[in-house]
């Protein structure tokens, strides 16, 4: 059987039908597990997966309630807690972590029959671009085994395009679910704040972090992001959403941002980004530019508040309570010093550092409170703009996938990946990244949509109408 | 040379919630290690905090008790600092936004002590050390637990004055409601910051502080002892050092505490999981009306209205208990003097245990009681056996007074039937009533030995009155 | 130039010798990168709308499910944590 083009939903009517079993659908993606194994996508496939399958084909033998991912087999991205297994956000400091308890986004795939397949590869902590941040070794792109896979939720990307799971959740704080996607040529979404409950996933910067599905197409992406969203009571950021349903329309008025006009001008894919912009054009869509004034800042703005917030979230490891200790401390400032020291990466530690500094005492009021100020004032631009328009469109990355090692020794570099994604991240507006064309090197580039809060359904929609007036970027 | 003292003080409590701050854990004291733990309270990866409405509420109550100012807008922050009993190493509090503002407290001298702040926040876990082979055990139950920090400004100038404010602040918690304030399961602890100045002069001295005294005794303590240490230091020609010292309550001295080599920096920012709240004028209302009147107004009712004396007053008030108790007496019947004396002489004394105050009988059954003495149907003397069966019966006192027979059945006519026969027996004390008022006692005996002491000795001195004295 | 050793201390963490001329350099880098903001003149601060007290968590018990909170502890003894003797 091959499964490899068949789409969520007909998986999921396979199964439901006994056309084919869940067990031989978990086998068959064990299968291309083993076959992308060089792509370093997985971390670790559940050891339990084939039995569960088969627990999911015996309640589809005795015609039982299925849920709406009965016997599908999803992966998720290694910050994501489910309950007794391992979950260590690619980093050596939690190796031997072992959840224990579900992360709400578990317990709702579960809820709905899912098999959760296995974990996925990302940058340590999900801090990086390129998935080339993991102790677990890099995670290569699924195009291209010589270009980084992106990141952070880069083995999330390359599970869905490789074709080893047919979904896989990811994390998004300034772009890490959709430039992999881009980089990987897949459908990415990074939800409205707060419409998939944080709980039990690893916070990194709690402001901005949004968990939430990578598939292969539009419909996929809705059906998985509907049955993770909701309001948790265990996350009070956590909100109910109807996606803007009533939103949808025939024809679109289509942003461009001013500000970012210039350099979106300068990049080698304009001429492409041109050709789209025409095609939703002719396609009846009608074309305006707003103003985001302050969308130049957002770079900076994130890397200063993301930091701040990560230096508080990842204090707790501490080699107290469920981190690795370091063997040969012998006070307790020892303990903390060594085992942090010793436990997280170079870029982590980066991070940390940077966010004390943006913290402590006499520059507090100058990097945090200035930036988190910008940050009102670029949800309030966005909420201007949406007035004038229904859909804010830029590429998603400045560029196709890089070389491995192209970044990595500069930092700055690699921030300036997230230039067009961290604007919707700041602002806890939806942005999905759909491919569209191919770069110079013929590797997938992604073009980014982005609406109001709420809104995803309007998102849906257009990212489907384009992909189809494009037949999917191909 | 003579000094000012200037104190101030940081008051923590723990707040009786039924719930932790930031999770649905028990708030509890005494369990087994960890066993009221959750992944909120230990700091697991991935937990988030939520904030629990009652906490904010008897935060913003114990605003309302002290004349503080509500704010409209309060926020949660992150306090950064590593330490093992701190679960996420870093403490939520609050910073810029408090929920409550200002306020004061009066002493009895008239003297005001101003208040800077009352906020809301988590108390952290305890730790146990045990030796340099075993380390120090970390314990999250406390963790999480809800605590108000009530934040005075530096207006004490010795410690007589301390103790009467913690004192009334923790009648006044108590009172509401808002914190049991066990002492000594640290319910209720105090930080000292002590300065000395020139007598006179304007300009602080450097202050030092003692944290954590949980108890009113090693509070006055290490105040007297840190004066005179401070004192001594001063009169030496030395500085003091700004230092936190710890009061060792059992050699009745304080310690410094090794200073660190970096200064502290708490790094304060708002914690992004816990959305800022607002406090609408309708909750104020809502929650003042759910305010109990406190001590100092009770007794004002008592006094001015119930026409109790001061004293009376005060031994009514010396809980929420017994003064609750004594408002639902009063409510079901309004004779409060006569209430105050039942409760005051013959229900306290048999209060067995004086932490755990409970009175053995309900204020419907107590007041039937009162009322059946007052109706002249049984006497007082009759009243507490009455008493008595009930508690140990648990039954009606009507019901249980008719089925032993303790009513009183006698009527005037009666006791006159008495009286006539008392008369022909002590012709000579008949005439000694008249002039000596003291017999009437001797005759009242007579009466109620003929009656099983059910005869009522007011009327019974009425009675003899009429017949024997006003003829 | 900034106080790596202050940073480090808030952070506990060590920056090893042989990187820590790098790391600095990088750092310097990244200040440049986000030092745009400081020079920012922005309009006065509006308070955000927060959430009311209605949307806060009742104060109830809830039965949740068991969670062992030691599971992962690197050190334990009596239910609980260890860590070396903190001296006061």
């Amino acid at each position: 059987m091959e499964f490899k083009d068949l789409k969520l939903k007909d998986l999921v009517q396979g199964i439901k039908e006994k056309q084919f079993t869940s067990e031989s659908l978990v086998k068959y993606c064990i299968e291309q597990a083993e076959k992308y194994e060089h792509l370093n996508a997985i971390i670790e496939i559940f050891d339990d997966v084939l039995l569960k399958a088969k627990e999911i084909d015996k309640k589809v033998e005795r015609g039982e309630k299925l849920g709406k991912l009965a016997g599908i087999p999803v992966a998720i991205k290694d910050n994501i807690l489910y309950k007794g297994k391992r979950a260590g956000c690619a980093s050596k400091f939690m190796q031997d972590f072992v959840s224990p308890y579900n992360a709400t986004l578990v317990k709702k795939l579960l809820d709905e029959d899912a098999i959760i397949f296995a974990r996925t590869n990302m940058d340590e902590f999900a801090m990086g671009g390129s998935c080339e941040n993991s102790c677990y070794g890099v995670c290569k792109n699924a195009i291209d085994s010589d270009c980084v896979a992106g990141g952070s939720s880069g083995g999330s990307a390359v599970c869905v395009s490789a074709g080893i799971c047919p979904v896989a959740i990811g994390t998004d704080t300034g772009g890490s679910i959709r430039q992999p996607s881009s980089f990987n040529g897949v459908v990415g979404i990074k939800p409205t704040y707060g419409t998939v409950s944080r709980y039990g996933i690893v916070a990194f910067a709690s402001s901005t972090d949004q968990a939430s599905p990578i598939t292969k197409t539009v419909e996929d992406n809705k059906y998985m992001l509907e049955i993770i969203a909701g309001k948790d009571s265990l996350d009070a950021t956590s909100i109910e959403s109807d996606f803007g349903a009533s939103k949808i329309k025939d024809k679109y008025v289509i942003g461009i941002c001013k500000q970012l006009k210039e350099g979106i001008e300068k990049l080698e894919q304009y001429s492409k980004f041109k050709e789209a912009i025409d095609i939703l054009e002719k396609a009846g869509h009608k074309i305006v530019e707003v103003d985001i004034e302050h969308i130049k800042n957002s770079l900076a703005c994130y890397y200063i508040i993301s930091p701040a917030e990560a230096t508080s979230n990842l204090a707790r490891f501490d080699g107290v309570k469920y981190t690795t200790r370091s063997k040969d401390a012998k006070t307790l400032e020892e303990l903390y010093i060594k085992s942090r020291s010793e436990g997280f990466g170079k870029e982590v530690q980066r991070r940390i550092i940077l966010g004390n500094y943006v913290l402590s005492s006499g520059y507090f009021d100058a990097y945090y409170k200035k930036a988190k100020r910008v940050q009102e004032l670029l949800k309030k631009e966005f909420e201007r703009a949406f007035e004038k328009c229904d859909v804010i469109i830029t590429p998603t990355t400045a560029g196709e996938a890089f070389e491995i090692g192209g970044k990595i020794s500069d930092p700055v570099s690699m921030y300036l990946e997230d230039l067009f994604t961290v604007p919707a991240s700041l602002a806890g507006i939806p942005a999905i990244s759909v491919p569209y064309s191919l770069g110079k090197k013929d590797l997938p580039l992604g073009l980014q949509f982005m609406s109001a809060e709420k809104t995803e359904a309007v998102l849906y929609d257009l990212a489907d109408k384009f992909l189809k007036l494009t037949k999917g970027g191909k | 040379m003579q000094y000012d003292v200037v104190i101030g003080l940081e008051i923590h409590a723990e707040l009786a919630t039924k719930t932790k701050v930031f999770c649905s854990c028990k708030n509890e004291f005494g369990a087994q290690p960890n066993a009221n733990t959750c992944p909120v309270c230990t700091g697991m990866p991935g937990a988030l905090p939520v904030i629990n409405k009652r906490a904010v509420e008897l935060c913003i109550k114990a605003g309302l008790c002290f004349d503080c100012k509500i704010s409209s807008y309060a926020v949660m922050e992150r306090k950064n600092y590593f330490y093992p009993d701190l679960s996420k190493a870093y403490q939520i509090s609050q910073m810029v936004h408090p929920l409550c503002v200002g306020g004061k407290i009066e002493l009895s001298s008239g003297k005001t002590i101003r208040l800077n702040r009352i906020h809301l926040e988590e108390d952290a876990g305890k730790l146990t050390h045990i030796s340099k082979s075993v380390g120090s055990l970390v314990d999250y139950n406390r963790g999480g637990t809800p605590l108000i920090e009530i934040v005075t400004e530096p207006d004490f100038c010795s410690s007589e004055e301390v103790d009467e404010f913690l004192k009334r602040v923790r009648e006044a918690l108590v009172f509401a409601g808002i914190a049991e304030c066990k002492m000594q399961e640290g319910g209720m602890r105090c930080d000292v910051n002590l300065s000395l100045k020139p007598k006179g002069s304007k300009t602080f001295g450097t202050r030092t502080e003692m944290k954590n005294l949980n108890s009113f005794k090693s509070v006055s303590r290490a105040i007297e002892y840190e004066i005179k240490r401070q004192t001594a230091v001063l009169n030496d020609g030395d500085k003091v050092i700004q230092e936190t010292r710890k009061w060792d309550d059992a050699k009745g001295k304080n310690l410094s505490m090794r200073t660190k080599e970096e200064a502290q920096d708490y790094r304060y920012f708002p914690d992004p999981d816990i959305l800022p709240i607002t406090i609408r004028e309708e909750d104020i209302v809502r929650i003042k009306q759910e305010m109990p009147m406190l001590p100092k107004e009770r007794r004002k009712l008592y006094e001015e209205q119930y026409l109790l004396s001061a004293q009376d007053s005060k031994q009514l008030t010396t809980n929420k208990y017994i003064s609750d108790y004594f408002e639902t007496c009063v409510k079901l019947y309004n004779v409060p003097k006569k209430i105050s004396n039942w409760i005051l002489t013959d229900l306290l004394r048999l209060v067995k245990d004086q932490e755990e105050y409970v009175f053995p009988i309900s204020e419907e059954s107590l007041v039937e009681i009162i009322k059946i003495v007052e109706d002249k149907k049984i006497t007082k003397v009759i009243g507490l056996e009455l008493l008595d069966k009930v508690i140990t019966c648990k039954q009606s006192p009507l019901k249980l007074a008719k089925e032993l027979n303790l009513l009183t059945i006698i009527t005037d006519e009666q006791i006159e039937q008495i009286l006539l026969q008392f008369k022909e027996e002590n012709p000579k004390a008949v005439e000694q009533v008249k002039t000596d008022p003291k017999v009437i006692s001797f005759i009242i005996g007579y009466v109620m030995k003929h009656t099983q002491g059910k005869a009522n000795g007011a009327v019974v001195k009425e009675l003899v009155g009429k017949m024997f004295v006003n003829k | 130039m900034i106080d790596l050793k202050h940073l480090e201390y808030l952070s506990k963490l060590k920056i090893n010798e042989k990187e820590k001329q790098r790391f600095e350099q990088d750092f310097e880098k990244i200040l440049q990168f986000v030092d745009e903001i400081t020079l920012l003149e922005l309009p006065e601060e509006e308070k955000s709308v927060g959430v009311t007290l209605d949307d806060l968590r009742q104060d109830e018990i809830i039965e949740k499910e068991k969670c062992d909170t030691l599971a992962n502890a690197p050190e334990k003894q009596d239910e609980c944590f260890v860590v070396p003797l903190v001296v006061e």
